[in-house]
């Protein structure tokens, strides 16, 4: 036996360990949120609340100890620095309100994880349910003009080339 | 998804919370369309989505599978170091 083998096999039981290590150090973060019951990779769920015409699919939907339901909403961005922009936190208290609406129990919060791991809970309360409100009758209302331009925002915007309302690049 | 139009889905209101402009414009494409990068910037999303998602769904399902590897990994490099020997 060389010892070029033997280096072989133990760099091989390095990688396998690290790799385990690093898969249940992450499965047992996930799974501090609850068993998952839905997925939006397999075993999707669509949510529906007739009452607000509000459909949507989360992209995982995890089960805590109590048996509320979570919905878990997946950004492929990094953290932003600030905390969730506006456009998330509503997504994932839509989730919360379909959920409520589905199950007929609120959840606690929803979750935002992003691209580089970190996660926000986003609390499902009532201001997050007016807000959330609020957002779905300004769609039911004719379009007025109405634009919300941001430096960083329109930089990053699929519009920006044709957009009259687009804020100067930072 | 319904057909009808009065319905919206959660991330299209997230579109329209981001920019009521923006939203306006996905539903109304006017003459010189999207950015060309947005259709890349949407391809790698459903990329990061569907290797993100399936991960969680194997971590989820086979646990176990992953505290085996764990176990074969130490067993390999302790046969590693053995077989180095004195």
């Amino acid at each position: 036996m060389t010892p070029l083998l033997a280096l072989g096999i133990a760099a091989l039981g390095i990688a396998l360990l690290a790799g385990a290590a690093v898969a249940l150090a992450r499965r047992r973060r996930e799974a501090a949120l609850g068993a998952l019951v839905a997925i939006d990779a397999g075993a999707p769920v669509t949510l529906r609340a007739e009452r607000y015409r509000l459909v949507g699919r989360p992209d995982a939907l995890r089960r805590l100890a109590d048996g509320r339901l979570v919905p878990i909403e997946l950004k492929s961005r990094a953290a932003p620095p600030r905390g969730p922009p506006t456009s998330h936190v509503v997504q994932v208290a839509a989730y919360c309100l379909l959920v409520e609406e589905t199950t007929g129990t609120a959840p606690p919060f929803g979750v935002l994880r992003y691209g580089d791991g970190v996660e926000f809970r986003v609390p499902w309360d009532a201001a997050a349910r007016t807000g959330v409100l609020r957002w779905r009758a300004a769609m039911d209302r004719p379009y007025d003009g109405r634009a919300s331009p941001a430096p960083g925002k329109c930089a990053h915007c699929g519009w920006r080339n044709v957009c009259d309302a687009r804020a100067p690049s930072p | 998804m319904p057909d009808d139009d009065a319905w919206v889905s959660a991330s299209e209101l997230a579109d329209y919370a981001y920019c009521p402009r923006a939203h306006w414009y996905a539903r109304h494409p006017p003459p010189g369309g999207p950015a060309r990068d947005a259709g890349r910037r949407a391809r790698r999303g459903v990329e990061f989505h569907a290797h993100a998602l399936s991960g969680e769904r194997r971590r989820a399902e086979y646990g176990a599978v992953y505290w085996a590897l764990l176990v074969v990994g130490l067993l390999l490099i302790a046969a590693g170091i053995a077989l180095v020997g004195p």
